[in-house]
């Protein structure tokens, strides 16, 4: 709690230098260069949580004269105590994130076991880059790296209602609180974890709810076994319907004149105006997209990576939802038990299962300290 | 290089256009480096001032050379319009920063304001003869918040020499 | 004033796929003559003392470096595959033979020899190209240097071209581009410096893959190709696409000297942990085995 004390104390001390970016336009004729008059300029941290910009360099304001110069002494710290206040903050970071390592010593929930119609939750993970791989046959894959960085269970809200699931809030990227807002410190405060970068809910059902508080690792999934992933696709801006929707555009020459990328007709013959949904130029990407059932072909334990198949929406270094896949359903139905069931339940304790192996591979992928492949027919190259 | 992940993310740009064309844009900053090196704090555009400070950070990397080196002095004649202050880069600038990491230069920018809304900044080599633009840190260890902390630093240094 | 605009372009071609390394390091040695530097610098360049890093494992800028999670798993799979098969030093002009499975190949197993035109990728995705001339056909085939079905990558003339790239031997006449398949494999002692390839190569009338009169290629003969195969108008429009600043642009150039204590880092981590854990585990399954 006196850590919590500690960022209000320092939130203070910085609100007083925001607040004079309110009068910087107003006081020109005090701005003069190079001179040992302007000794009480001050710098301004604004505390937005955008990220989409450029982090540009600190401006020069001019202060805020209503305040007094007393006001502002008040609520300066002095810099061995600022970082004091930093460095205090920096163990208890450590002393909580160290008290969850072992979940299950501490009071766990009830455990259930496993059944067709439990519904585990995901995890949010980070988008780190992409790479090939091969197969034991030679084929060349493309996969994703989802990296899994301080992810936390923070919030459990029960149904209302016994057909429906259940809601758990996780939390990615552990981040300093020295920045945050207070309501958004305090979503933090009682699952006991240090404040993070991105927070997510995931439905989940009653048998596989799981205490705040409890770390969530990359080996929650299993290679061999389909996934879904959730993320924001990345922002193309305006487009024309070429790029947008895929049509073919028109020929180069020809006696084309001005209409080589354009939609041509709209087909308005009748009615006489645009039928609403019509594809037409216009904003592209930056919305939220699925991609289902991907397959898990590797997990990295070590530095909870998940290797996974193809493409997934959104930048590098942005987050991304990946949980079970709900082709379970409909397409892989006959999987279901097979590769559910043999999941750990609801997530990955380590103290329960032990430790594992370094890297967990799916048995038809090629591992790079193998021999070179060997084809004894020709069908064995075919996928 | 002012290359960061989010510049990249936003169409691959490293760079910004000044000017028209490539040949165009570094004459432009030899001009600013010039300046710089001649009165050590220059005001122009942001802009301007974003993209000569990778340049004049390199030069002094290239100075740190020597006079004696070809090299150095190949890329000091090309980026130092006005002659006479090649000896200034060379004996001055360059013992001055023989220990610092690579950041020579400081860059604030100004405030707009109505009368001029061009974003303007200040570009500076450190360890200039003018007087600071940031204000000198005052302490104010008697104010309540100060003395608050300064309670619990103690408290917290107390607890750590009990324990050991 | 010469001999350093020389060592830059010498010191990209060193590194193949980057741009320079620090320019700072390479500007040091200074003789009097433009000629003699280049010499002195392959001479007593750090070939003996560094170790050799392949350019697959120097990352290009951007953001793919601010990953470092990324590229030390990348590097990691990369050691494991070089602990198994050899993959040896070889530039662009280098004669390699390479061994493959392939299923619809009689005898399950392809060979192809030729002269390496180009190195491509980073990581796991290098690539490498190689051209030869069979039956007054002109064959290039691309690999993946890390691609499992790669048996054996052998280099029949370790040498070294002037240029980044050999694309050009597309538009020459077929007898630079042209390997014997029985090519008896050349010795190299790996103390020497790797020796260079400078022929000029006289190229074939256009229509070209590129228009090469306006790229500042070392490999091609200029002189041949201004007088043989250019009209006027392509030789008055010649000079406006040099781009003389471009060595003088500092924005350009690239140390690796970080990335490459990055590699060497990693490469020290997997002798000495990972290889040795692999080796303690089949020791172990040795020994239950014979108790068995």
């Amino acid at each position: 709690m006196a850590a919590s004390m500690l960022v209000r104390a320092f939130q203070n001390s910085r609100q007083t230098w925001s607040t004079c970016s309110k009068y910087a336009s107003l006081e020109k004729q005090n701005w003069t260069l190079c001179l040992p008059a302007v000794t009480t300029i001050l710098p301004c941290r604004t505390t937005t949580r955008r990220r989409d910009r450029l982090p540009l360099p600190q401006r020069l304001y001019v202060p805020d004269k209503s305040r007094t110069d007393q006001d502002r002494q008040a609520e300066e710290l002095t810099p061995d105590n600022m970082a004091h206040i930093q460095e205090s903050y920096k163990e208890e970071e450590e002393s909580l994130t160290q008290a969850r390592l072992c979940p299950l010593k501490d009071e766990p929930w009830p455990r259930h076991a496993w059944t067709p119609e439990s519904r585990r939750t995901g995890v949010l993970a980070t988008k780190i880059g992409m790479m090939p791989m091969w197969t034991k046959t030679g084929h060349r894959l493309t996969v994703t790296l989802l990296q899994v960085q301080d992810c936390h269970v923070i919030r459990y809200v029960p149904a209302w209602d016994s057909d429906n699931p259940g809601i758990l809030t996780l939390g990615h990227r552990t981040c300093s609180p020295f920045y945050l807002s207070e309501e958004y410190l305090r979503t933090f405060e009682k699952a006991g974890v240090p404040p993070k970068r991105k927070i997510a809910e995931f439905k989940v059902s009653k048998d596989a709810a799981i205490k705040p508080g409890t770390p969530l690792y990359a080996a929650h999934f299993r290679p061999g076994q389909y996934v879904d992933v959730y993320g924001k696709s990345v922002d193309k801006g305006f487009q024309g319907v070429m790029k947008r929707h895929g049509f073919k555009g028109q020929p180069a020459s020809h006696g084309q004149t001005k209409t080589h990328r354009r939609p041509g007709a709209i087909g308005t013959a009748g009615h006489g105006r645009v039928l609403p949904g019509t594809k037409l130029p216009g904003p592209m990407g930056n919305v939220v997209r699925y991609t289902r059932g991907l397959k898990i072909w590797r997990v990295n334990t070590k530095h909870n990576i998940l290797y996974v198949n193809g493409q997934v929406p959104g930048h590098n270094d942005g987050w991304v939802k990946v949980y079970d896949s709900i082709l379970y359903k409909s397409k892989h139905k006959n999987k279901l038990e097979d590769h559910l069931g043999n999941l750990p339940f609801p997530t990955y304790f380590e103290e329960e299962e032990g430790e594992l192996e370094e890297d967990l591979y799916d048995d038809e992928l090629f591992r790079f300290d193998e021999p070179s492949i060997v084809f004894e027919s020709a069908e064995g190259a075919k996928k | 290089m002012r290359l960061s992940l989010m510049l990249l993310i936003s169409h691959g740009k490293r760079q910004r256009r000044l000017g028209g064309g490539k040949p165009q844009r570094l004459n432009i900053l030899r001009k600013v480096v010039t300046g710089l090196v001649r009165h050590e704090r220059i005001e122009t555009t942001y802009a301007h001032c974003d993209e000569a400070k990778f340049y004049a950070e390199r030069l002094i990397d290239y100075a740190k050379l020597g006079n004696t080196n070809a090299g150095a002095m190949r890329i000091a004649d090309y980026w130092i319009t006005e002659k006479d202050l090649i000896p200034k880069l060379f004996e001055t600038l360059a013992p001055r920063f023989a220990n610092f990491d690579g950041r020579y230069c400081r860059l604030y920018r100004l405030p707009l304001t109505t009368q001029n809304t061009l974003d303007t900044a200040v570009l500076e080599y450190k360890g200039n003869p003018y007087p600071s633009l940031r204000p000198t840190p005052k302490n104010h260890p008697n104010s309540i918040a100060n003395i608050l902390v300064e309670g619990l630093r103690q408290d917290y240094e107390k607890k750590k020499t009990e324990t050991v | 004033m010469a001999a350093f605009g020389r060592v830059l372009l010498r010191s990209r071609q060193k590194l193949c796929l980057r741009w320079s390394s620090s320019t700072v390091e390479a500007a040091k040695p200074v003789t009097a003559s433009p000629d003699i530097t280049d010499t002195v610098q392959d001479q007593t360049g750090s070939r003996k003392t560094t170790r050799f890093i392949s350019p697959e494992f120097i990352i290009p800028r951007g953001m793919k470096a601010d990953f470092p999670t990324k590229n030390h798993v990348e590097r990691m799979d990369m050691l494991r595959r070089r602990s198994v098969m050899d993959i040896p030093e070889f530039y662009v002009g280098s004669i390699l033979s390479v061994l493959t499975a392939d299923p619809y190949a009689p005898g399950k197993y392809q060979k192809f020899v030729g002269i390496c035109i180009k190195r491509g990728g980073y990581g796991l995705g290098a690539t490498f190209t190689l051209r030869n001339v069979l039956n007054e056909q002109g064959i290039e085939i691309c690999y993946e240097l890390y691609n499992p079905t790669i048996h054996q990558v052998q280099v029949l003339k370790l040498q070294k071209s002037v240029d980044p790239h050999m694309v050009y031997l597309r538009d020459a006449l077929p007898e630079y581009s042209t390997v014997d398949f029985n090519f008896q494999p050349v010795q190299h002692n790996p103390q020497d410096p790797v020796p260079i390839l400078d022929t000029k190569v006289l190229l074939k009338p256009p229509p070209w893959y590129w228009r090469w009169e306006r790229v500042e290629l070392q490999g091609i003969d200029r002189e041949h190709m201004r007088q043989n195969h250019l009209s006027q108008k392509r030789l008055d429009k010649m000079d406006n696409h040099r781009k003389p600043w471009m060595e003088f642009d500092l924005m350009y150039e690239y140390d690796t000297t970080k990335v490459e204590e990055d590699v060497i880092k990693d490469m020290e981590y997997f002798q000495n942990v990972v290889r040795r854990k692999k080796e303690t585990v089949t020791s172990e399954k040795a020994t239950e085995e014979e108790k068995t």
